[in-house]
């Protein structure tokens, strides 16, 4: 099992294999329960998020598209999601953006194919985001972590809504120039 | 209906569509113009792979002990996802005219009759076209309903309503593969009974599944699309 890939992995959960269920599971669970606990901010509430997330992430398994990125990445966008619908977030404090900037790379439970590619890519990012202006990089870690729309980041920062909307935009070509360099998907 | 959406529009909305932020109408007029733009699709996967590599950058960290079982006790206990099968051709054309007789027979006014009508046009140009049907299926894994779709520019789909669902209006509702949602209208149930035809906003390879959704917003009935 520890020498499948993810997508083999994902293909065995999606077919009921209980063996590929366990090894999925095992491979992302702290992944998960770590995207759930970061927007969530609550022990209890993070676990049952990163259980709804695995057993979504059964039922769609056959919805799952290569061409569209990395295993890892669609769970963790299920993740984002269960957590956002979960948790009302428009009502909470969102975490600090700070808080999420300086927290260290893990990559300790990686699948095998993403040790090589994830660290070199994060580090990048993080150093993208580290310079960003600090607008820019709150607006970002809101929408992209809470899932806050720009009409909701505008009301809360009290400016315009085509400012939250140019922040957001800036911040993510930013980011992106930065990552095309070594694109692989 | 605005006019078609440009370019310049759909670039300036593609960090909040690649964030899943973006307002549902906006979304919806954004995916029609993506359906048909190669440039600004490529755009968008690119701030794609940027939204998703954030998501990476949140430390892992390892759940209670016990939480790997408590998710296969979960998976094991509830229903399987859903299987679909292609309809064979030669029953295509029988269930077309089922669709459009029973369309007919529950169009109580004339309003309901036009609509019939036009279900049964579309229908008729459905013919030797990729046409599927797919279960509507409730939390529980019970059919009660099937989805018939068929390709076209644009794609259409009849949700035909057959089973248990309590009588009332409900909102059926379009999930593409990006995670966006788009409101086709909504469906009236009698007696467990209903139809509803809609074009769709997006091509038919870019819908993960069809839902019905009551009054309270909850998400009553489930069509699972398979991956193109």
């Amino acid at each position: 099992m520890w020498s499948l890939s993810d997508e083999s992995l994902l293909a065995g959960l999606a077919s009921g294999d209980p063996e590929s269920a366990a090894a999925f599971v095992r491979r992302f669970q702290a992944r998960v329960f770590g995207l759930a606990l970061t927007i969530v901010g609550d022990r209890e509430y993070a676990q049952e998020v990163a259980q709804e997330t695995f057993v979504r992430a059964w039922r769609y398994a056959a919805a799952y598209d290569s061409r569209r990125g990395r295993v890892a990445t669609w769970l963790l966008r299920i993740a984002r999601n269960v957590a956002i619908e979960a948790a009302h977030l428009r009502r909470f404090e969102p975490m600090d953006p700070e808080e999420i900037v300086k927290l260290p790379i893990s990559s300790s439970d990686a699948g095998p194919e993403e040790r090589t590619i994830a660290i070199d890519e994060s580090q990048r990012l993080r150093q993208a985001i580290a310079v960003l202006p600090e607008e820019q990089r709150r607006a970002l870690v809101m929408a992209a972590f809470y899932g806050w729309t720009s009409r909701e980041i505008s009301e809360s920062e009290e400016i315009p809504l085509g400012t939250a909307k140019t922040r957001i935009r800036t911040a993510m070509l930013k980011l992106r120039s930065v990552l095309e360099v070594n694109d692989e998907r | 209906m605005r006019d078609e959406v440009s370019c310049d529009e759909v670039r300036e909305l593609a960090p909040e569509l690649a964030l899943g932020t973006a307002p549902g109408e906006e979304r919806a007029r954004a995916l029609q113009h993506l359906a048909v733009c190669s440039n600004c699709r490529r755009h968008l996967d690119e701030l794609s792979g940027v939204a998703d590599n954030l998501l990476l950058l949140a430390p892992a960290h390892e759940p209670p002990v016990g939480f790997e079982s408590r998710v296969i006790d979960r998976i094991s206990s509830g229903p399987r996802p859903p299987r679909w099968r292609r309809m064979l051709p030669a029953v295509v054309a029988a269930v077309l005219a089922a669709i459009a007789a029973l369309a007919l027979m529950y169009a109580a006014s004339s309003e309901d009759r036009e609509l019939a009508a036009h279900y049964r046009k579309a229908l008729e140009q459905a013919n030797g076209s990729y046409f599927g049907g797919l279960p509507l299926r409730d939390a529980d894994g019970r059919r009660a309903g099937h989805v018939f779709a068929y390709a076209g520019s644009p794609s259409w789909v009849v949700v035909l309503l057959t089973g248990s669902t309590g009588s009332g209006t409900y909102a059926v509702e379009l999930i593409t593969r990006e995670g966006a949602n788009a409101q086709l209208g909504t469906v009236h149930v009698v007696n467990g009974r209903g139809t509803f035809g809609s074009t769709l906003p997006v091509g038919l390879r870019d819908v993960a599944r069809i839902e019905l959704i009551d009054r309270d917003g909850e998400d009553l009935l489930n069509a699972e699309f398979p991956s193109p």
